[in-house]
């Protein structure tokens, strides 16, 4: 059985006890819901709220170099810091979270297998007490935009046979039955999905328990839809936070050498005047 | 202070294939309601027993899948 291409960008629940109280460790959750850390969370993790702290509020975007460097030194984290990232549903925006920060280069950050939902299953301390973490200074030592796909390089990337585009929506949005999951706001004008682009829902990536299937079967699982590590991969969703998990699950997981996150995804595509379609399977 | 009977399980409202999982943390119940895919929150509530937490819940949540999203 073939281990991940780099497995320290995973931790245990076991280990995130062990270590939880280590002065260079900082640990964030990142929650879809962004109300349950309020709940009650590991104790000395603090929060971050995807909608107002991980990305431009203004612009769409994501987070400013500024902003980011901000939240950072105001979370107490510095550029040597350890960072374990968790968060609900498979660590989904744990994921968009890690995405970012190693896209601005930040060098020491993992991500707890299983999330929010393991460490709560597994009957785990909680605390309800939010840290008052000691500011720091923050500064970002660059940006790799090679994690990221903007809208011009996937309309080349349509056109070029050599590039494979994941959708990783479910099918119904791929097939454009739907316009967006049930009870979810963002949405687009047509439904559908970039022509030629392989359907492989995001969460397949994961077992019951929330963490991530062996490096043998995710390999398998995108095999077998013509993902290789041979093909530059540009993966969407339709916000760009499902797809930053396979992002995480290729790049880092499989160490596939070219995959890229285009976080404009379907609420940008589907909504262009002009942009090609394709419906159905 | 740890979560307790943590459940989850598969449902279906208004026609939507939903995930509802409930746990205790001190003296409440919380539930939230997910749907299926990708798993995003549609409905929450807390409350002192498992029962009316998931009936609150899903309550919530059937209404929510109800309304119509705008175009």
């Amino acid at each position: 059985m073939r281990t991940y291409a780099n497995p320290q960008m995973l931790v245990t629940t076991q280990w995130v006890d062990e270590h939880k109280n280590d002065a260079a460790l900082v640990i964030a959750e990142v929650d879809v819901d962004t109300a349950v850390y309020n709940e009650g969370h590991i104790p000395g993790a603090i929060g971050w709220n995807w909608q107002t702290q991980l990305c431009d509020t203004v612009q769409r975007d994501i987070i400013s170099r500024t902003a980011l460097e901000n939240l950072l030194g105001s979370s107490s984290i510095s550029n040597n810091s350890t960072i374990v990232l968790y968060g609900d549903n498979n660590n989904w925006f744990a994921a968009w979270a890690l995405w970012q920060l190693k896209m601005y280069g930040h060098k020491d950050v993992r991500i707890m297998n299983g999330g929010r939902k393991k460490w709560l299953a597994e009957s785990r301390e909680l605390t309800r007490d939010v840290p008052t973490p000691k500011p720091m200074m923050y500064k970002v030592s660059g940006y790799n935009d090679k994690y990221r796909a903007m809208m011009r390089q996937v309309q080349k990337a349509m056109e070029d046979e050599n590039v494979i585009l994941v959708d990783v929506r479910s099918n119904d949005e791929f097939t454009g039955k739907i316009l967006s999951p049930p009870g979810l706001p963002e949405t687009c004008q047509r439904g559908g999905h970039i022509p030629g682009a392989k359907n492989i829902p995001w969460a397949q990536a994961c077992n019951d328990d929330g963490t991530f299937k062996s490096a043998d079967e995710l390999e398998a699982l995108y095999a077998s839809k013509g993902v290789t590590r041979d093909k530059p991969v540009i993966a969407y969703c339709r916000i760009g936070e499902r797809s930053s998990h396979t992002w995480f699950v290729l790049n880092e997981l499989l160490g596939y050498p070219n995959v890229s996150n285009y976080d404009g995804s379907w609420t940008e595509w589907g909504n262009l005047v002009g942009a090609p379609v394709e419906k159905g399977a | 202070m740890k979560a307790q009977d943590y459940h989850t399980e598969s449902r279906e409202v208004a026609g939507v294939a939903i995930k509802v999982t409930t746990y205790k943390i001190g003296d409440l119940y919380h539930c939230h309601i997910a749907n299926a895919d990708p798993g995003a929150t549609i409905a929450r509530a807390e409350a002192a027993t498992r029962d009316e937490a998931e009936r609150s819940a899903v309550a919530k949540a059937t209404e929510r899948l109800k309304t119509p999203v705008p175009k």
